[in-house]
This record gives structure tokens, sequence and C-alpha cells, in this order.
């Protein structure tokens, strides 16, 4: 007996939209029932990998046939996911005006095709008030003419944009954003395009924005005022000679914020804006930084650290080890319970110093009654990372698990000696394990 | 409502327990909060008042049997605690879904018939995870499918049509924009009536949802463009026309005449409405579409679906062997028009 085809329509439609859509729409040489239900579906996932072998041919007429046979009037598309990344599709701009349109809300497009300057995104889409996610990756050109078109987008809360000609109208288009994630391509290989200004809609709640795009000789203007902001990630590359110009708002939400801010130039440490960004993002909960961004730290002048109050979690990736550095923060984190130090060395320092005040002398708050967690990457048992180690491990009342991951290079014997030795180092916590890798 | 009617309902919803009926007839009691878990049996207690006794016991869907009805009751107990992280949700649902195929599609119809979205949610990607990768014939070995479908329909769904499918998906889409101008033009007209303090903003809005930034006066130049265009189309298209019309005639009457139904495989109207299969683009008067699908491209398309007409409008055996010879990439199927096979591959 049949097990299944017992089922609804609507049931069995649910099912297949589980499916990628060129398995689903096999499902129509099953079995009698099973014939037709594949066209009632509204979600498609179209994967051009399945037809790489058979050929670019194959694949349109797949894409046709499907959009053409599936009964769109009465169930037309709300979630297209297409990705290409063989052929050269010509057809891909028909699709996309089949699938667009009122009751369109999820678009997913990641190409890669061998057309000169990209698939042309079909203009209706920035109109498409029913559009409520949107991901563009790849080969898509928005370029309509010199002036951009303009973008109304009621409904979209999450946009991705991956792509080679970004304007800020889009984004101001988006009245309830919540997630954006944008990345800014480096355009000076295929031409110079120079975007001046990019602002950030307020109404964002995630952010993870990576800019590659800092052109010298230019003002470059970016704007992160958004006070819902409560993730962000950012990675900034500004190559030499560029004036980047940052204006930030507070984040009074910030749960999490990864920062990686890289200044090219190798005469030139110090990025005067990160400071200012740090200040911004003193309400987080967990703050990850990079290397070059905390090269701007050490030497920024008569930079104090902002107070952490909320800060839990605590990633600190360091260009040397520095003693008075890491007190300094730890006296502005008061109730921090993790945190991760990695010595990165292949970043390049003009000098080894800090330019910051001495800290104070007693034990900060932080490591007496909140740290239960450390872990020191790439140590290399220098006297100074040793001593701040043990420092740790006797001030660390609360302290449940340390973990050092030792640097490459050292042969059994001294592994085994550093080992014992900071194994021997009494501890402030009677439950704090100390492990190695 | 009384004040004595809202006492009496209100110790109703306070019950610790509803009583169901399963439909081989025994009753069942199960604590309330987990009950009420299921949208259905929500709507019978607040709605009709009923299953707060044994003595009128909510009947539930005839395909809730007892066995399942247990399963859907661990199920909403587990789930309907508040406190329980996303974690351990995923972990308990994964265990659940453990059971056999048959026992997992007379879940899914008894979630769906009790409204309990989330689990047929769960059922049915469970159902997927099985298909997914499958052979038709293993599909066809789990579920016990009947294997009724003939070769040739078998090799139909995205093999048969003989005419090229962009063709088609083109005209859908010519459809489509004919229909959403017409309502762009409806809104405007009854917007425009409407709307007299906020007059410039609103037009700014359609003009804009036209996709031009003019003031009125520019819009209605491009609606003069428009009615150009669409005299001129008309000319060029009047051979098809003709077509276009047989073609009508034969969909309508359902006569198999020998001219029509060559018309009519290459169409191939399923289920779409007779605008839909008739491939000719009529009223190309949309501007949008002009700026959308360059020029280049739609004259190569004009000079595609003029092909076509063309072949209609030949001899039927000559246009049998053009449009054989059209599909033989795909290893064109004959036309199963109306079932009746009239033509056959080997005529």
């Amino acid at each position: 007996m049949d097990r299944i085809s017992y089922l609804p329509d609507t049931i069995l439609c649910n099912i297949l939209s589980y499916l990628p859509t060129k398995q689903a729409v096999s499902t129509s040489i099953l079995c009698r029932r099973w014939r037709h239900v594949w066209k009632d579906l509204q979600d498609l996932d179209i994967d051009d990998r399945p037809f790489w072998s058979s050929g670019e041919a194959r694949f349109d007429f797949f894409v046709n046939a499907i959009l053409g046979q599936r009964n769109a009037d009465s169930y037309p598309i709300e979630k297209f996911r297409l990705t290409c990344e063989k052929f050269e599709e010509d057809s891909i701009s028909t699709w996309l005006n089949a699938v667009i349109g009122p009751h369109l809300q999820e678009l997913y497009l990641s190409l890669k095709v061998n057309v000169m300057f990209g698939i042309k995104l079909p203009k209706a889409i920035f109109t498409c008030t029913s559009l409520k996610s949107l991901v563009l990756k790849g080969d898509i050109s928005l370029y309509y003419g010199p002036e951009f078109p303009d973008v109304y987008l009621p409904s979209l809360k999450n946009l991705e944009l991956n792509i080679a000609r970004v304007d800020n109208k889009f984004l101001s288009g988006c009245p309830v954003l919540e997630n954006l994630k944008l990345i800014l391509q480096d355009m000076t290989p295929k031409g110079f395009v120079y975007i001046p200004t990019i602002q950030m809609p307020q109404t964002l709640k995630s952010l993870t924005f990576e800019d590659y795009s800092i052109v010298c000789d230019e003002i470059n203007h970016r704007v992160i005022d958004t006070p819902s902001l409560e993730y962000l990630h950012v990675k900034i590359v500004t190559p030499v000679f560029s004036e980047l110009q940052i204006s930030v708002g507070h984040f009074p939400n910030m749960v999490e914020a990864h920062v990686d801010i890289r200044e090219e130039h190798k005469l030139v440490e110090h990025v005067c804006w990160v400071p200012m960004l740090l200040q911004a993002l003193r309400e987080t909960k967990l703050l990850a930084l990079k290397p070059y961004t905390t090269r701007c730290l050490f030497s920024a002048p008569a930079f104090k650290f902002p107070e952490f109050n909320r800060l839990l979690n605590l990633e600190l990736d360091i260009p040397f080890f520095n003693t008075n550095f890491l007190l300094n923060f730890l006296h502005s984190c008061h109730v921090l319970e993790a945190l991760v130090i990695r010595i990165c060395e292949e970043v390049y320092v003009h000098t080894m110093d800090y330019n910051g005040p001495t800290p104070p002398t007693m034990v900060p708050s932080c490591v007496t009654s909140h740290l239960k967690s450390f872990e020191f990457r790439e140590y290399q048992s220098a006297a100074d990372e040793y001593e701040f180690i043990a420092y740790l491990l006797q001030g660390g009342l609360v302290l449940k698990t340390v973990t050092i991951h030792l640097k490459s290079g050292f042969d059994r014997e001294t592994k085994y000696n550093i080992f014992k030795d900071l194994s021997a180092i009494p501890r402030g916590s009677r439950i704090c394990q100390l492990n190695f890798h | 409502m009384s004040e004595i009617d809202m006492a009496v309902s209100k110790t109703e919803i306070m019950q610790p327990y509803i009583w169901l009926q399963t439909p081989d007839g025994a009753i069942k009691q199960v604590e309330q909060e987990i009950a009420m878990f299921c949208p259905f049996i929500c709507q019978k207690v607040i709605q009709k008042g009923t299953g707060c006794s044994k003595n009128c016991a909510i009947c539930l869907p005839q395909r809730v049997t007892p066995t399942i009805l247990s399963l859907i009751l661990d199920y909403c107990r587990f789930h309907q605690v508040p406190g329980r992280s996303n974690k351990e949700r995923k972990s308990y649902d994964e265990k659940f879904m453990r059971m056999d195929t048959k026992q997992l599609c007379e879940l899914t119809s008894a979630a769906d018939s009790l409204q309990l979205k989330p689990l047929v949610d769960l059922t049915s990607r469970t159902l997927a995870r099985i298909i997914e990768g499958k052979s038709p014939e293993e599909i066809r070995c789990i579920f016990n499918l009947p294997d009724d479908l003939t070769e040739e329909e078998k090799l139909e769904p995205l093999k048969n049509t003989t005419a090229d499918p962009r063709i088609r998906l083109l005209n859908r889409l010519y459809a489509k924009k004919r229909k959403e101008l017409k309502e762009r033009e409806r809104l405007k007209n009854v917007e425009i009536e409407v709307e007299n303090v906020d007059d410039r903003s609103v037009d700014d809005l359609l003009s804009f949802i036209n996709g031009n930034d003019a003031d009125p006066k520019e819009m209605k130049n491009s609606k003069n463009k428009k009615k150009n265009r669409r005299r001129k189309e008309q000319q060029t298209s009047s051979s098809l026309k003709e077509a276009s019309e047989l073609n009508n005639k034969e969909i309508n009457g359902h006569n198999i005449r020998p001219q029509t139904d060559g018309a009519n495989g290459v169409s191939e109207a399923s289920q779409s409405n007779t605008e839909d299969s008739t491939f000719v683009p009529r009223e190309f008067d949309d501007g949008d579409i002009d700026e959308e699908i360059d020029p280049a491209l739609q004259e190569k398309l004009d000079r595609e679906v003029e092909d076509f007409a063309r072949i209609l409008n030949s001899d039927w055996p000559e246009r049998m062997q053009e449009l054989l010879s059209l599909g033989q990439e795909r290893k064109a199927m004959p036309f199963t028009s109306n079932g009746n096979s009239f033509l056959r591959r080997n005529a």
C-alpha cells in the first residue's frame, strides 16, 4: 500500500520544498499522483552544479521549462535561489524577470559567469515591495546609467551584497533593514570605482562590513551610526595615502564586536579613529580585536581605555607581548570572565613600544572576582609572558581553566620543562585547571 | 456574556484536564497545557467549549489514531515547556523522528489535521531527507509507490516540450507584465481620484513605481509612447494572431482537427489559462520590458516567434517534420495532447 500519496497536495509540496529543485521536479516521474505536485512549489533552489557535465543547453532548458510549466498564477514564486558557477547564462535576466514580482520574498543569487561586467539585475528588483531578503554575490551588475536608480524596499530586513558596484542609494532605500552584510571589493584590477560615502541604515541590528575599496587621494567616508546594533563584524583595509573618515554613533545594545582595521602604510601605524571606535563599543559583551587594530592602540598617543562595564569576553590579537598594555586593558574590564590572547608576530611594527601609562599596582578587580577562563596562544616562554601567566594564576581567585598553546618549534624536552615550570606556579583558585596544547 | 457565563467559561478554561476522543471511540484524558499546544484542540476548547468533561470530549480528526495521538502528545509535552534551549529541542526532535516511513507519514497527516505546524515541518523535513539523493526506483520502493506512468509519460515532463520553453516563458512574462501594468493603471486612477490633499507625494510614488522620476506631464507622454508601440505591434502580429485564434478555438472547443492539433501540442496548454498557452506575445507595449530585455535579444525572440507562426501556418506533414527536427537533440517525443495520441511518432 502506498504509504505517502494519501497526504494532501499541500503537504507533499511542503516536503518537496526542502529538496533541491532539480530533485523536487524529478518526483514528477515517480507515479501519477506525484506528476504535478512540484508545479505548486513556491520555493525554488536552482543550482547549475548537477549540469556541469551535461552542458549549458541542458541547464537552460531545465530552468526555462520549470519556470514555464509551473503554476505561476496560483502559486507565485516566493523564494528563489540561483547558483551558477560555470556557464555563460545570458538567460538569467529572463529568468529574473519571470521571478521578480509582487509575491517574491526572498532572492538569492550567486553567479560566477563569463559575462563581461556581469548579469544585469532587472530594475524591478529595486521596487519589489514584498522582498524581505536579498542576497547578491558575484558577477552581478548594477549599472543602469550614470544615475543609480531609486530604491524603495519597504519589507527588506536582510541584505547581503558582495558585488562589484554598490551605491549608497541602495542602503538608504531600505527603511526597515536589520541585517546587512556588505563587502566592497577592491576595484583597482578591474577599473576605478570610487564610492565616496557609505552610510549604514540606522535600523541595523547586525552588520558585517568588509571594505577593500578605499581609494587613494580621495576622501572616503563611512558612517556607522546605528544605535540598535547588536552584532558588528568590521574589516577595513586602508591603502597608503588614503583618507578615510569614519563616523560612528554610540552602540548601547552591542553584544558582539569584531574589529579588524588594517592600515597598510608601514610608517603610519596609528589610525586615529580606532580609539574613537573602541569608545563607541564600550557597552559590548564580546570584543575581538585583530592585530592591526591593537597595533593602533599601542601607538596611539595618550590613549585611555574606555570603561568596558559589560564586557564578558575579550579576544586580543597583539603584534607583540606587552604587560602594561594588557594590565591597562584588564583594569578597564570590570566584569570580564574570559580572556584570550594571541601573539601575532607576522604583523609589522615600527617599534615595540607601548605609549600608554603605567598601570595601577593593584590586581585588576576582574581578575580577582570574575575571570573564569584564560587562554594564551603562541606562547614562547619569554620572561614577561611567564610572569604575566603567573600573575593571573596567583591572582585569579575564581579561575577555572587556563590553556596554554605553545608556539611550534620547541623540542620535546624543552616543552616538558615549560609545562613543568608553569604547573608549579601556585594557583589562587582551587578549581583552576591548567591545560597545554 | 453575563457574569455567570464568564465565570463558568473561566472555570472551564482553568480545568487541568481535557478529554479527547479518537476515531475508534476511545476517550483519553490529557493534561490541559499539553493538549492546548495543538491549535485544533485549543480552538475547540475556546470557541466551542468542548473537551471539559468525558461527556463532551473533543472528537479528533480521522487520522489521529490512539498510537499517533500518544506520539503527538509526547511531542507537545516536551515542547510546551518554555525553558528549553534550542539545542535541547533540536536534539529531542532528532530522536523523536526515529520511526519507520509509514508511521512518519501518518504522523505528518495527523499533525496537519491538528494544525500543529512545527511538527508538520519537522516530519516533512525528515521525509525530504529520506527522499534526497535517491533514485526514483529507490523512492518508489521506500514508499510503495505504484509505477503507473507509461514510458512516454515518464519522458514527458521536461523533455517533451518541442516549443522552445524560453518562448513559453517569455510569453508568460509578457502576460504577467500586462497584468501588472493594468493593475498599476487601475491603482493610479483610483488614487488620483481619491487623493487630493497630499497630491504630489502620491503621484511621485506612483510614477516612481512606474519606473521613472517624471512628473505627471511626462507620464502622459510615456503613455502615448506605449499606445504607439501597441499599434505597431498589432500590425506585425496579425498573421500570428490568426494562428493564436485558431489555437484558442481548439482549446475551448476540444476539437481535434489536424491543423490545430499541432498548434495545441506545440503550445502545450496544461493547467494554464488560454492567455498563457498562446505563444504570441501580444501587447508589446511595456516600456519597462524594453529596459530590461535588451533590444538585440528582443529581435532575436521576435524572429523565433515568427518562425513558429510560419511553421504553424504551413502544411501539417511538413510542420511535423520541422517540429520534430527542432526538438531532435532532446529526443522529441510525440504529443500526447488530450490523451488521444492523435499524432504518433511513427506517423
